[in-house]
Order: C-alpha cells, then sequence, then structure tokens
C-alpha cells in the first residue's frame, strides 16, 4: 500500500541531506590532498606554467611571430632568453604562446568530453535498451590507438583548432562514459538510490543530483589523467603536421622544427619539450596525490 | 578451454563490424565534401568527379560500404591515391621497419618493465623501488618524441656512437640494422615500461595474502615464495595492463618511426595525411584496430589459462 507521506504530515524529508555524507567525504579529501606534498607541488607547478603562458606573450618585448633574419639561432642571451628559431624568433615567447594553445585545446576537450561521456554513461546505466549499442559503439572507438584516429579524423577534416578539439573530444569520450556508467551501475543499486525512487524524484533530477555526484572523485581523477594525455596527444598530432595549422606556434610543431636544427641549436628543441615535460608531470603529480586522497587504502602502495 | 576461446571469438564480431563502420564513417559521415577534402578547394569538377567515381562516392551509402567491406573480407582495402598501387602492396612494402620496432621495442619493455616491477613489488621501500618509481614518473611525464630528440642529441650529435635516423634492413648489413634500430626500439620500449608500476601493486597485493604467510611459515625461502607462489598470481593482473600497452604500442610506433626517420607504415600514414590519400590512412586505421582486438582476445585467453575462474564463469 503507498502512503503519501506529505499528505500524512510527516514533514518532506530534506532531500540535500541524502547528499551530505558525500560532501563531509569530499572535505576528507581536499583536506587530504592539501596535506600531499606531491599534490601541492603538482599544483604550484601548473599554476605557473598557466600563469606564465597566460601573462609571458602579453609582458614579452618579442612577437611570437615577428621575424628578425639578423638574429637567425641565436643561442640564449639577455634580449632572447631562450634564444631565437631558424626565422630569428624569440623562441620564449613562442613557447609560452604556445602553451596557450595547449591549454585551450585542454580545457575544452576535457570539458566536451567529460559532459558527453557523462551523460553518455549516465543514460547507458538508466536505460538497459540504450545501453547495449552505446556500449558497443564506445567499446569499437576504444579499439582505435587514440593517436591514430585523432590522425585519420585530422587528414580528413583539415587542420583547424576546432577539429583538433572535435578529433580529441571524440577519442577520449568513450574512457569518460564507461567510468560513469560502471560507478554509476554500483549507485543505482544502493539503498539510498531505492529511498530516492520511493520518493518519486523526477527522474533527470535523480541521475544528475545523486548518481553524477558519487561519480565525482572518479571523474575528477580520470579528468586530471585526461587532461595529460590530451596535452600529448595534442602535441603529438602537431608535431607529426596533423595538428594545428601551420602558423600557429605550438610545442609540438617547435619540436618538429628543433630536431631540423639539433645540431646548431639545441635550445630549439629543449625548450617546448621541457615545459611540455614539467606540465604532464605537474597533472600526474596532482592526480597521483588526487588518487590517494580519494582512497586512502592505496596510499604508499 | 576451446569453449571459452570459441564464446569470446563470437563476441568479437559485433565490434568488428563496429570498428569498419567507424573508419567508413570517418570520410563519409563527417562534414564537409570528401573530393575537396582529398583535392583541396581549388579542383575542378571534373577532377571531382573522377575522383567521386574512383572512390565510388558516386553509389549510394549503404551499397558502398557494403563494397568497401566486402573488399576488406577478401584483403582488398581499395587504390592508393598518390602511389597508384593497391594499398595492401604499398602497406606490405613499408610492414619490415614496423613489424621489427614493434618486435625490439616489446622486448625491451618486457625485460626491463617485468623485472623491474617485480623486484620493485618484492623489495618495497628499498633502492630500486625507488629509482623505479621515480623512472615511471619520468616516462609518464617526457613523450616519447621529445625523448627521441633528446637520445639523437647525445648519442647521435654530441658522442657521435649511433646514426640520427634512416633504416637499414638486416638482410643488408646487419651491424647497420642494429646501430639504426637500438634507439628507436629502447626509446619506445622504455615509453611503454609505465606498466611495471601496476606490476608492482599486484606484486604487492600478493605478497600480503595469507597463502604467502602459509608458504613462508612451512620453510619456503624467499626466492622460491617468490616464484612459485607470488609471480604466477600477480601475472593475472599484469597481463591485462601489459596488453593495453600494446595500443601504446601502435600510437608509439608511428610517433618514434617519425623521429628516427624510419620509412615504416606509421611513416607512411603521416606522409598520406599531407598527400590526403585517404584509402592508405583509412586501411592503417582499420588494421590498428584489428591488431588491437587480437591481441585484447589473446589476452583474455591468457587469463583464462592464468585463471580457471574465468573459464567457468559468465
Amino acid at each position: 500500500m503507498a502512503v503519501d507521506l506529505t499528505s500524512a504530515g510527516v514533514p518532506e524529508p530534506d532531500t540535500h541531506d541524502l547528499v551530505r555524507p558525500r560532501a563531509r567525504l569530499r572535505a576528507g579529501w581536499v583536506g587530504s590532498f592539501r596535506a600531499s606534498t606531491r599534490g601541492m607541488i603538482g599544483l604550484g607547478l601548473l599554476a605557473l606554467i598557466v600563469l606564465a603562458c597566460l601573462v609571458g606573450p602579453v609582458l614579452s618585448a618579442h612577437d611570437p611571430q615577428v621575424v628578425d633574419p639578423v638574429a637567425r639561432l641565436a643561442p640564449p642571451s639577455g634580449s632572447h632568453w631562450l634564444g631565437t628559431d631558424q626565422f630569428g624568433r624569440d623562441v620564449l615567447t613562442r613557447m609560452l604562446d604556445g602553451g596557450r594553445a595547449s591549454l585551450l585545446v585542454a580545457a575544452a576537450v576535457t570539458t566536451i568530453s567529460v559532459v558527453i561521456g557523462a551523460f553518455l554513461g549516465l543514460i547507458s546505466a538508466m536505460y538497459a535498451k540504450v545501453d547495449g549499442p552505446v556500449m558497443r559503439f564506445l567499446d569499437a572507438l576504444m579499439a582505435f590507438p587514440s593517436v591514430l584516429l585523432a590522425i585519420a579524423l585530422m587528414a580528413r577534416l583539415g587542420p583547424s583548432i576546432g577539429n583538433v578539439i572535435a578529433a580529441l573530444s571524440l577519442v577520449a569520450i568513450p574512457g569518460f562514459a564507461r567510468l560513469v556508467r560502471s560507478s554509476a551501475l554500483v549507485v543505482k543499486s544502493t539503498p539510498y538510490m531505492e529511498l530516492a525512487r520511493v520518493l518519486d524524484l523526477r527522474l533527470p533530477t535523480l541521475m544528475v543530483r545523486y548518481l553524477l555526484a558519487n561519480s565525482m572523485s572518479p571523474l575528477i581523477l580520470a579528468a586530471t589523467f585526461g587532461a595529460a594525455s590530451v596535452i600529448l596527444a595534442e602535441a603529438a598530432l602537431s608535431f607529426l603536421g596533423a595538428g594545428l595549422p601551420t602558423s600557429v606556434p605550438t610545442w609540438g610543431s617547435m619540436l618538429n622544427d628543433g630536431q631540423t636544427y639539433l645540431r646548431n641549436a639545441w635550445w630549439l628543441a629543449v625548450a617546448p619539450g621541457a615545459i611540455l615535460s614539467l606540465l604532464l608531470l605537474s597533472l600526474n603529480m596532482i592526480g597521483d596525490a588526487l588518487r590517494d586522497a580519494f582512497d586512502p587504502r592505496s596510499e604508499r602502495i | 578451454m576451446a569453449g571459452f576461446v570459441g564464446r569470446r571469438l563470437l563476441t568479437l564480431i559485433p565490434v568488428l563490424l563496429m570498428v569498419a563502420l567507424i573508419t567508413f564513417g570517418i570520410l563519409h559521415f563527417t562534414p564537409g565534401d570528401p573530393t575537396i577534402a582529398i583535392l583541396g578547394i581549388d579542383a575542378t569538377i571534373e577532377q571531382r568527379e573522377e575522383l567521386r567515381a574512383a572512390l565510388g562516392l558516386d553509389r549510394g551509402v549503404v551499397e558502398q560500404f557494403l563494397n568497401w567491406a566486402g573488399g576488406l573480407l577478401r584483403l582488398d582495402f581499395g587504390q592508393s591515391l598518390y602511389l597508384r598501387v593497391p594499398v595492401g602492396e604499398a602497406m606490405l612494402r613499408y610492414l619490415e621497419p614496423t613489424a621489427l620496432l614493434a618486435v625490439y621495442s616489446l622486448v625491451v619493455a618486457l625485460l626491463v618493465g617485468i623485472p623491474a616491477g617485480v623486484i620493485s613489488g618484492v623489495r618495497r621501500g628499498g633502492l630500486i623501488d625507488r629509482l623505479v618509481m621515480g623512472m615511471t614518473v619520468a616516462i609518464n611525464a617526457v613523450p616519447n618524441f621529445f625523448l627521441g630528440i633528446l637520445v639523437i642529441m647525445f648519442f647521435s650529435v654530441q658522442l657521435g656512437l649511433l646514426p640520427t635516423g634512416g633504416y637499414v634492413s638486416p638482410t643488408e648489413d646487419f651491424l647497420g640494422h642494429v646501430r639504426a634500430m637500438i634507439l628507436p626500439s629502447a626509446v619506445l620500449g622504455i615509453s611503454l615500461t609505465s606498466f611495471a608500476r601496476i606490476i608492482r601493486s599486484s606484486v604487492l597485493d600478493v605478497m600480503s595474502a595469507e597463502y604467502v604467510e602459509t608458504a613462508y611459515s612451512k620453510g619456503l625461502s624467499r626466492p622460491q615464495v617468490v616464484i612459485k607462489h607470488v609471480l604466477r598470481n600477480a601475472a593475472i593482473p599484469s597481463v591485462t595492463v601489459i596488453g593495453i600497452s600494446f595500443g601504446n604500442l601502435l600510437g608509439g610506433a608511428v610517433v618514434t618511426e617519425y623521429v628516427f626517420n624510419l620509412q615504416g607504415i606509421g611513416q607512411l600514414l603521416v606522409e598520406s595525411i599531407a598527400r590526403r590519400d585517404y584509402p592508405v590512412i583509412q586501411a592503417g586505421v582499420l588494421l590498428s584496430a584489428l591488431l588491437f582486438c587480437l591481441v585484447t582476445l589473446l589476452v583474455d585467453v591468457i587469463y583464462a589459462y592464468l585463471d580457471p575462474r574465468v573459464r567457468y564463469g559468465r
């Protein structure tokens, strides 16, 4: 027999209470992330790189595109801290400017693929009819080595920042979708989801508020490592000449130039390679610290 | 066991169909006219019509897909638009460097990664453990193409010990082949060894299991326990991770061939991007996905062999 709780005079339960234990847990992981030296160093390094890329090109006395035939392949000096390239352009300014492209692609792809991935994962977990086809499609997408799938898409779409974002998003979506689907399936079978269903909350509300709230920590973790692999993939595409248009400075295309002039200008390859490695290192450090913070049992294994 | 393999093979069919459909879709279901994408915006209408006919784009989509997929079953991947030879023939011509690079780097990865993972797991917190953990952090941070440039800079430009790039066939000049392949195989192999970390944590898991304590308490020595009990059990999750890194091997080979200028299939694919030689790219992507599916199948079979529970489970 169904009892209408509200009309029976029982005060409506504060639905927020259902989420609260999670909120407490979240405060817990923030605390233990802060306590992690590795995590804080990673975060500091990331902040430094992002700040340098945003502010650097503005403060620089040089323009990333301005050619100076007199100063071709000049070694690092007071006026060009990281030297100049084969056209006499300032390597430091180009490196920081290239970082903007890299960070923009990483931010856009991570956001797009998390949102679409989470949506696909949630509807697959909720509706059995969509589950099969969607998952088979994503399985097949995952069978392609990601660099190769991105190359094929870029060859078809042509070089532009929008196309790089589209291609890398398509590569990244399946991972997030599977992740959200599996944690959503776990959450779906818990007693408090049963309770939420009894309380007759509307389905979209259910999905977003409870399933997603509880998939949050693995999703944040995956997004951190995901951003790192997007940055790596973008650099690889640009390095192979299948990424952003060659008119835009990118770390990948700078590395490609650098390899050509390896004998007479080592700074050309070392500068973009080093900042790319530092950015990946910072994201990996943050990811490792987050993993420990979310799952204290895994600490120090 | 045979039943397990059979069932697993059946699950491969829908995935392969979907893989073929996606590969087909990259050319046909993406925005923009594919003939303009291939010929460029300046092409005349006649040129575009000719290409449309050559690619079969003038027929219905379903018919095109069936023709193309039917060709695949007969190992016919179409004509290369640039090389003017069948794609399969072009692939075979470029196969040797890629196949050898893959084998060598897999050997390097396994020879370095497995012992590193096992030793750091068994001697947790020791010098080797800290060294290996530091290495995996570095490997995850430094992209293999940058690592490649660094080793060329050091070993080839500075020391002049090894060639900066280029492929030498072992049948022509064996020593030259070895010299040409040392750096690329080492770079690609090392970049795959991040699985050492997973092996280490599965070794750690097994080391704290009760049956390992039992083995110690019945008087077995440490090497005996490690070899007989720990390794076999830790191998089960490790196989999966090593299988997954095979996917990275295929993607990594493309970039490594490019860095070291090895004329392999990866190099062919990269050159085909600029040439807009779409059938070649399509075949390359399709074959790599197919190879990956087969490796995953192999991993599952090994898994089932190592762990009988998988064989009888659903």
